[in-house]
């Protein structure tokens, strides 16, 4: 196999007599790095991982017009592999978690403020926390609160995506609005990011 | 709705490293092959792919892809 590496991509145009053969040892090589990927992780057995680099094969052929040659061939079709195989494990761990429940979990959900031995230190985060609060409510909109929500939860963007109706893209963006929005109001207040950096800097 | 103590500093984290202009998922998609293939071989990464880590530093589950394929790229097994 490793002698038609290097010639994958032009042995893969549906026009070249050696499509089928290149796409059968596509086929075996991400099994095997989807094998070594998710090895150990809950729900990636082998019916999973033939499925998963089914699905991969198929992604990697549409994009295969945007193959530049930037990185070898195989670390490409392995990155896309492996982003094909986690938003379905992501997926069957996040199928029965709603946003709804989300803000349910957070309305009960209040931990009480971890002290620092710092007093000045300790000062200086309740007054940062209390201003966050505050900002979420003030700058930002219900989409983005509810968007917010979700990721600190550690609900996958896929996941929020699919339940609110748009892309895993228009989620980074509404997630980086809204950081951004936050980012801007504090630096109004006079908090540089040094600021919110170092006082939260040895925080979980 | 209510926020709890680490979420909050995890989001203040967030904030503090937020920039005006970041890459998307599917952009960090399309340059993490190349920009992993610098950190195995050890070279710091081109100005082009700076913003490929600062999105890795923000995206969790782009970060998770990304450990993943270090690891099977530094598998021996594969290359067999």
């Amino acid at each position: 196999m490793t002698a038609s590496i290097s010639d994958w991509p032009s042995r893969l145009s549906p026009a070249c007599s050696e499509y089928d053969a290149a796409l059968a040892e596509l086929r075996v090589f991400l099994i095997k790095g989807l094998r070594t990927g998710l090895s150990g992780r809950a729900g990636a057995d082998e019916g999973f991982i033939e499925d998963v680099a089914q699905m991969a094969l198929v992604r990697i052929l549409d994009h295969l017009p945007s193959f530049e040659g930037r990185s070898a061939f195989t670390t490409w079709t392995l990155a896309i592999a492996l982003r094909v195989a986690f938003i379905e494990l992501r997926r069957k761990h996040w199928k029965d978690v709603s946003l709804d429940e989300l803000r349910e979990r957070n309305l009960e959900h209040q931990e009480a403020t971890e002290p620092s031995p710092d007093p000045y230190e300790q000062a200086s985060r309740n007054s940062l926390l209390k201003l966050m609060h505050q900002l979420i409510q003030t700058e930002l909109t219900p989409l983005q609160r509810d968007v917010l929500l979700a990721e600190l939860n550690g609900m996958p963007q896929d996941d929020i995506a699919s339940q609110l109706g748009r892309t895993r893209n228009t989620i980074y963006k509404i997630g980086h609005d809204a950081r951004r929005s936050l980012k801007r109001a504090f630096e109004a207040a006079g908090y540089a990011s040094s600021d919110i950096l170092s006082v939260f800097a040895d925080q979980p | 709705m209510s926020y709890t103590q680490e979420q909050i500093s995890g989001l203040m984290r967030l904030i503090g490293i937020t920039r005006e202009s970041e890459i998307n998922c599917n952009e960090c998609l399309d340059h993490v092959a190349e920009f992993a293939e610098h950190e195995l071989a050890g070279k710091s990464a081109p100005e082009a792919l700076v913003a490929v880590r600062h999105h890795l530093s923000l995206c969790p589950e782009c970060k998770e892809e990304y450990d993943e394929l270090l690891n099977v790229m530094r598998s021996r097994d594969l290359s067999a």
